[in-house]
């Protein structure tokens, strides 16, 4: 079973590397390149809700941190794209740390609380910060600029940059999920008093997953605005740390695949739905409902289950 | 001689009502100390102050003679004080292997290792199997912890507790709920474990707590009404006044 996944995994990210070649359609590379922005996103959210069970309505805030950062560096100081990006990695890492630090002092509901104000304060600053961030108006015209020297213009270069990072950290982790610190996690998400007993400092624990959940956070958001081509406020709002929750949800939380499918099920139904109705979020609500309660496993647990009839007969 | 576990005056209020009152409390050579007392008389609370989980209101409590009152709950697990619940408290969605991992995995490397695989820890899956082993747990290792049987997973709460390389086990009520064969096995387990990590056992069947124990303490509405070896307690006028009820 193991390894069968492994196959279906080369398969389809062979795949995915040879689509812009096979696929003329640039709607779609564009449309797969959001994709896997996001599931860079929700993989970070995956490690905190789905394994360590800490749900964060902030994470928009470090998405939005990432982007501005990235954006004011490459538009205004003329930075690479490479060296943008490991610097809005690195503040969003700090404000991590400032962030996750007190909200981790709570659990549960007021864990979730502190988090969306820490969030919805980024996204105040943002839209206040006039000279730093355009207020409401955001930024335009954001280049892409380079990656360690290649041009990342096209649209074509630029879904392999995300798929690149997409594939580079879902491996990075699945390789810390099987690992000691892995396991520390996992117990945390299930019981975390019972870890403290076992001579665990959980607190530590759980401020170093926030951590790299926001660095993850951040890289997307990173990408997001040269994506896009600007920065708004919008991007640090909470419907966005909502649409992560919703992409982990649906996917299915504590698998890291399940997100990235979560992020395409969100991506593809906005846009198919979208071109029918503006009302697209309705129906998109209702999706919702129908998984948490028929699917609470989401996708993954859906094709599992799918698989394993299919074995019995 | 030093006792491994002591208590000075250990005092726990909640609100104005008083769990533990004043309560000295030795643990030296010996292999199980047992602690009895109806409902409500102070034992959970006793095991909670003595593991850290909640603080004493006053008074101190002594682990191979230094002073942990104040240390973190943490810590003294890391100490060597382990603890089985009265209520079962495991990692349901791990396997019996897993959750026995991790209490191994603590006391051997921790936690904060980030690349290589869980698996590439010889002797932590070693160790691990030992104590499945140990507590009769191998047929069930790769078993889905939430879904055993009641008496299985009282056990396997032990086999975490041994885990984290204890140097004394605190069992607050294992045999709750068993049924009478599942009991028997038990406090054999409990007996063969006494063989190198003293036992603090907090139990409700007198039977169990006369054929194993070596020395029993009798809390009474918080205090300690009696301290003695079970032929003691047996015989003692204010123990049955208050507790046997003869």
């Amino acid at each position: 079973m193991k390894s069968v996944n492994i196959v279906i995994g080369v398969i389809l990210a062979v795949l995915l590397y040879l689509f812009p070649i096979i696929s003329p359609s640039s709607f779609l590379t564009y449309l797969l390149t959001q994709i896997f922005i996001f599931g860079l996103f929700a993989i970070g959210y995956d490690l905190l809700l789905g394994y360590t069970g800490m749900l964060s309505f902030g994470q928009a805030g470090l998405f939005g941190i990432g982007a501005y950062t990235c954006t004011i560096l490459v538009k205004n100081y003329s930075c690479s794209l490479s060296l943008a990006l490991l610097i809005a990695i690195i503040i969003t890492c700090g404000a991590s740390i400032v962030i996750g630090f007190i909200s981790i002092q709570t659990s549960g509901i007021y864990f979730a609380m502190l988090t969306l104000v820490f969030g919805q304060l980024i996204y105040e600053i943002s839209l206040k910060a006039v000279k730093l961030t355009g207020g409401a108006d955001g930024i335009v015209g954001v280049p892409r600029s380079t990656f360690f020297f290649i041009d990342m213009s096209s649209d074509s270069t630029f879904y392999y940059l995300t798929l690149s990072l997409l594939v580079g950290f879902f491996l990075l982790s699945r390789i810390l999920i099987l690992s000691p610190f892995g396991q520390v996690l996992r117990a945390i998400g299930a019981n975390e008093e019972r870890t403290r007993l076992l001579g665990y400092r959980t607190k530590n624990f759980k401020l170093i997953v926030f951590c790299i959940s926001g660095i993850l956070a951040g890289l997307a958001g990173g990408l997001f605005a040269p994506f896009l081509g600007c920065s708004a406020p919008a991007l640090s709002h909470w419907s966005i740390s909502g649409d992560v929750v919703m992409m982990t949800l649906i996917g299915g939380k504590g698998t890291l695949i399940g997100p990235i499918l979560g992020s395409a099920f969100i991506h593809i139904l906005k846009d198919v739905i979208g071109s029918y109705t503006e009302y697209w979020m309705i129906i998109f609500g209702l999706i919702f409902v129908i998984f948490v309660l028929l699917v609470p496993e989401g996708i993954v647990g859906l094709l599992k289950s799918i698989v394993s009839t299919k074995e019995l007969r | 001689m030093k006792d491994i576990l002591s208590t000075k005056l250990l005092t726990k209020k909640f609100g104005s009502f008083a769990a533990l009152r004043d309560v000295s409390f030795n643990f030296g050579s010996e292999r199980i100390h047992s602690v009895i007392g109806p409902n409500g008389a102070g034992k959970t609370t006793l095991f909670n102050l003595i593991t850290g989980t909640i603080p004493s209101t006053s008074g101190a409590i002594y682990f191979q003679g230094k002073e942990i009152t104040n240390k973190r709950d943490y810590i003294r697990s890391r100490m060597g004080i382990a603890r089985s619940f009265q209520i079962t408290n495991i990692f349901p969605a791990f396997t019996v292997f897993e959750n026995v991992r991790l209490g191994v995995q603590s006391v051997f490397i921790g936690g904060y290792k980030f690349f290589a695989g869980i698996d590439n820890y010889r002797e932590i899956t070693e160790r691990t199997q030992e104590i499945i082993e140990f507590t009769n747990l191998t047929h069930l290792k790769d078993r889905e912890s939430g879904i055993l049987a009641h008496g299985d997973q009282r056990n396997l709460e032990i086999a975490i507790a041994l885990a984290g390389n204890a140097k004394i086990l605190l069992l607050d009520e294992p045999t709750a709920g068993m049924s009478r064969k599942e009991i028997g096995e038990t406090s054999n387990l409990m007996k063969k474990i006494s063989d190198s990590v003293p036992v603090l056992l907090v139990e409700h069947r007198m039977d169990i707590i006369m054929s194993i124990s070596d020395i029993i303490t009798v809390l009474h509405e918080g205090q300690i009404l009696a301290t003695g070896t079970p032929a003691e307690i047996k015989s003692n006028s204010t123990v049955k006044k208050a507790y046997l009820g003869e």
